[in-house]
């Protein structure tokens, strides 16, 4: 039996008096990949940085690997394993890309990073892992596609050498040709052994990704199962279309 | 690296071509430059903007005058304590640091500042001095030219040291904060740890150049050091050459005090403040990374036309 890498228990978040994640309970199994669907406002990313910890819960218990992780900070979970990746790419904006995967292999201590030099032969591997060409390396962030600001997004928590990776609507604003570049990655880093959750509203792209999906809105849980019991669940067509 | 040993051989040689008048200039200049740096390492590369830089710079001038004047202990006793007092202070800096950024961390700092030039005239003004201060303090050397290079040797170690550091990964780190401080801590980083690190850095060069910047005055009032003119020097001497470069306070401390100074005598009193108001805006329109982009400039085409060094970006054929 497969054992579980991640599992939220009754976890809930309110912004003044309104829930953003109510009671929300899932799991995700080691080498899994999980989706997390559900329509615009229903909690998904609201859920990712509380897993994080880029917010803070207001009740519930985060397990990772067994052991409840609330009181640990961001950087602390990154180094436990944890990575994620933003809706909205953030790249240090004035580092090259090769510097902006950099941050995320430098390690978190003081004495190595002074006296560390730069060498960027990881950059590089992990650079080129994601599709990334020695001339996207050296530009700066505002000269690449949402494409390759995915793929560096990618880059960057890969450097973190995580075992969870949190997939925060990889697929928005790519073409055609780059969500299915995109997707193959995903699935050649699956292979490999990597954990994931993705969030998504491309449920096409998603069908092929996922072992299995889980579905919230309003912060709650409305549906956990297999790709094709969930999209015909009444509460999930109910929640996408309406009653 | 052949930048900075130009450098420091053509500052090495300036007595002898200089008057004393021109040197003592230089002196101002070089203080100005490892305060700069010190803003600049701090709010330059983390973005943490600091309008509190005086007091950092006047706990280290205020440790060692009330030490050496009241208790005669010696400057090579004094300064370190002073120092090492500073880098109490800047650790104080950082508290507001771990909840607060932008305007609301500035004004903070800039309270920091105002709250301890009135205490200085309040409490205990038979150690402090009050509103006049101390004066007739030990000074650190006599004569002009062994003062020039007392302190530019304090300048250059500070500039090369903190060039240093900034190019290692640490820099990268605190460039990172700058540009996207939640990004850095989603990389695995603590950013409290280097931030604490920038701030107690930060707070020891100010609490060097502030101590040798007492001692070469010779006196200490808290008009002199807390005040919001010396603030603005610093914010724009750092800004006007360039911040989160450290080269580039160096570059706006050696501008600015210069400028000031052969304004003198055809703009009278604050006057002058207007007019290096408009160069420093002329300057941010076209050279927005300031006077060390215009310099960079400058070597990159002497690099590459004149040397015929190959540089990034060009073909190889």
């Amino acid at each position: 039996m497969a054992t579980k890498l991640l599992e939220v228990n009754l976890l809930t978040k309110k912004f003044g008096g309104i829930f953003a994640v109510y009671e929300l309970s899932f799991y995700v199994e080691q080498g899994e990949s999980l989706g997390l669907i559900g329509p615009n406002g229903s909690g998904k990313t609201t859920t990712f940085n509380l897993i994080m910890r880029e917010l803070k819960q207001d009740e519930g218990e985060i397990y990772f690997e067994g052991r409840e992780i609330s009181a640990y900070q961001t950087h602390e979970r990154v180094k436990m394993g944890i990575s994620r990746t933003y809706q909205i790419p953030r790249p240090f904006s004035e580092l090259t890309v090769t510097e902006n995967i950099r941050v995320g292999i430098i390690p978190d201590a003081l004495r190595q990073t002074i006296t560390s030099n730069r060498r960027y032969a990881d950059e590089s591997k992990i650079g080129a892992s994601v599709g990334l060409t020695p001339n996207d390396l050296r530009m700066q962030p505002y000269g690449l596609s949402m494409g390759n600001l995915r793929r560096l997004e990618l880059a960057r928590t890969l450097a973190t050498k995580p075992k969870l990776l949190l997939l925060d609507e990889v697929f928005a604003g790519l073409t055609v040709g780059e969500i299915s570049e995109l997707s193959e990655l995903l699935k050649r880093k699956k292979a490999e052994g990597l954990t994931f959750i993705i969030v998504s509203h491309d449920l096409k792209t998603l069908a092929a990704l996922v072992d299995r999906v889980v579905v919230v809105n309003f912060g709650q849980l409305i549906a956990d199962g297999s790709f094709e019991d969930v999209i015909t669940n009444r509460k999930v067509k109910e929640a996408y279309l309406g009653k | 690296m052949s930048w900075w040993l130009f450098f420091t051989v053509v500052m090495g040689l300036i007595p002898l071509v200089s008057s004393s008048h021109t040197l003592r200039i230089f002196i101002f200049a070089n203080f100005l430059a490892i305060f700069a740096m010190s803003w600049d390492v701090l709010s330059g590369y983390t973005g943490y903007i600091s309008f509190g830089h005086p007091f950092l710079i006047g706990i280290a001038g205020y440790t060692t005058a009330m030490l050496t004047h009241h208790l005669a202990v010696p400057l090579y006793v004094s300064i370190p304590i002073a120092v090492l007092a500073t880098m109490v202070a800047g650790t104080l800096f950082f508290f507001p640091a771990l909840r607060i950024r932008g305007t609301y961390f500035a004004l903070v700092t800039l309270a920091f500042m105002e709250v301890t030039y009135h205490l200085m005239q309040v409490v205990k003004p038979e150690i402090t001095g009050g509103t006049r201060g101390i004066t007739g303090l030990p000074l650190l050397a006599t004569g002009t030219v062994l003062n020039y290079y007392f302190s530019l040797m304090a300048m250059l170690v500070i500039a090369f040291g903190l060039w240093w550091l900034t190019r290692s990964d640490v820099g990268l780190v605190l460039s990172a904060i700058r540009m996207d401080e939640g990004a850095v801590k989603s990389a695995g980083l603590n950013t409290s740890k280097f931030k604490l690190f920038a701030f107690t850095l930060s707070a020891f060069v100010a609490g060097v150049g502030g101590a040798f910047y007492t001692h070469y005055l010779g006196s200490i009032s808290p008009r002199g050091m807390f005040d919001i003119n010396f603030l603005f020097t610093i914010l724009v001497a750092a800004l006007i050459g360039g911040e989160h470069t450290i080269v580039g306070p160096i570059l706006g401390a050696y501008f600015l005090t210069f400028l000031l100074e052969y304004l003198r005598p055809y703009v009278p009193g604050a006057w002058r403040y207007l007019f290096y108001g408009l160069i420093a805006l002329f300057i941010y329109n076209y050279a927005p990374k300031g006077l060390y982009q215009i310099v960079q400039t400058i070597g990159n085409f002497i690099e590459r036309r004149i040397l015929g060094k190959k540089q990034y970006g060009d073909q190889i054929t």
